[in-house]
């Protein structure tokens, strides 16, 4: 009854990053059609792929699994796009690029 | 060594773009050609993730470290702003930096979800070079990480939009870093196709990417080197992790 019960009070906080780690996922997404904003991808999409992965492994869900790949896609998306939008301005290509 | 490539419309960082590619390609051989038994797939898939994180994050501080002080030796050329501060989050990530918080990403996860640390990080060992070997033609596209002046044909011009100096020959060390990061990864591989004690493959690519690192570094050419009694950063921190690649290995033969 109480391991029931320990089940039942991780499920909703599972769910909870499960929701939360969609969200940001699909926000990351968006992120990268604008410019620098991308930048703000990436961090949104870290934070939602940590969520994700806590989610998935304390109660694991599909919309865990979506929050996950989509935080992942918005990474990926946002690392190329953010990497190409500086360089087409280069104001640091004096400075050094990296090391 | 294109910088650039128009994908519908779009112009595309080379740069970026065969980092991430890297990445997926070294994902998906520790998922499907793992080195340890007993780690489920989805952990190895996780664990990736969290090393993932903690490499961006490692490679951008260790970048920032460095950087940082000298542009503020710098600070009358240099206008601060928010574009700035943008540049330097995207631009520049120093490879020890990113090794470093991946290892310890990894090292969190374990902890975290209760999983034997060697076990997992050797799953992923293996593939580093594989990554850093297509990473390397990335920098070799955008131009950065270039060494010394050299004459044809060791020596070449890169494209006018990378980052390179203009107008002088150097010699790619970035497509020789590649390649010698592709052999340590074909001996790291082979090696770990065996059983082996818990460090050891470890201990071998601390052991065999320290020493290509050392030597390399000598001929870099490119500005923000952060030199220190000689020295630059990433060689120091070679120095440092030559004997921690020799004493894993050793401690897992005593324990044989």
């Amino acid at each position: 009854m109480s391991e029931n019960g320990a089940q039942g009070a991780q499920a909703p906080q599972g769910n909870g990053k499960a929701i939360a780690s969609l969200v940001l996922g699909i926000i990351a997404v968006v992120c990268v059609f604008f410019g620098y904003g991308a930048l703000v991808g990436i961090v949104l999409g870290i934070i939602g792929l940590v969520l994700g992965i806590n989610a998935k492994k304390t109660a694991p869900s599909g919309m865990a699994t979506a929050g996950i790949v989509l935080s992942i896609i918005a990474i990926a998306v946002c690392a190329i796009g953010f990497l190409a939008c500086v360089a087409c301005v280069g104001i640091l290509g004096s400075i050094g690029s990296s090391l | 060594m294109l910088p650039f490539i128009n994908i519908f419309g779009l112009k595309i960082s080379m740069y970026g773009l065969l980092i991430v590619l890297g990445v997926a390609i070294g994902s998906a051989v520790a998922v499907f050609f793992p080195s340890k038994k007993g780690i489920p797939k989805q952990d190895v898939i996780f664990s990736i993730c969290y090393a993932g994180i903690g490499a961006i994050l490692g490679a951008k501080i260790l970048y920032l470290i460095i950087t940082i002080p000298q542009l503020l030796n710098h600070e009358e050329q240099v206008v601060f702003s928010w574009e700035l501060i943008a540049q330097l989050m995207a631009y520049g990530f120093v490879f020890y930096g990113g090794l470093i918080g991946g290892v310890l990403s990894v090292l969190i996860y374990a902890i975290k979800y209760n999983l034997h640390f060697f076990n997992l990080i050797e799953i992923l060992v293996p593939v580093i070079p594989l990554i850093h070997s297509i990473g390397r033609l990335g920098c070799f596209s955008a131009g950065c990480c270039y060494v010394k002046p050299m004459d044809p044909p060791f020596g070449v011009h890169f494209h006018p939009d990378s980052v390179a100096p203009k107008d002088i020959s150097l010699f790619p060390v970035q497509l020789l870093e590649s390649v010698l990061n592709l052999i340590l990864f074909v001996v790291i591989f082979v090696y770990s196709r065996r059983e082996r004690r818990s460090g050891q493959i470890l201990g071998l690519y601390f052991i065999g990417y320290s020493i290509i690192r050392f030597i390399l570094e000598y001929f870099r050419y490119d500005m923000v080197r952060g030199i220190f009694g000689g020295l630059s950063v990433s060689q120091w921190i070679s120095i440092l992790l030559l004997p921690v690649g020799f004493y894993l290995l050793k401690i897992m033969k005593v324990k044989e």
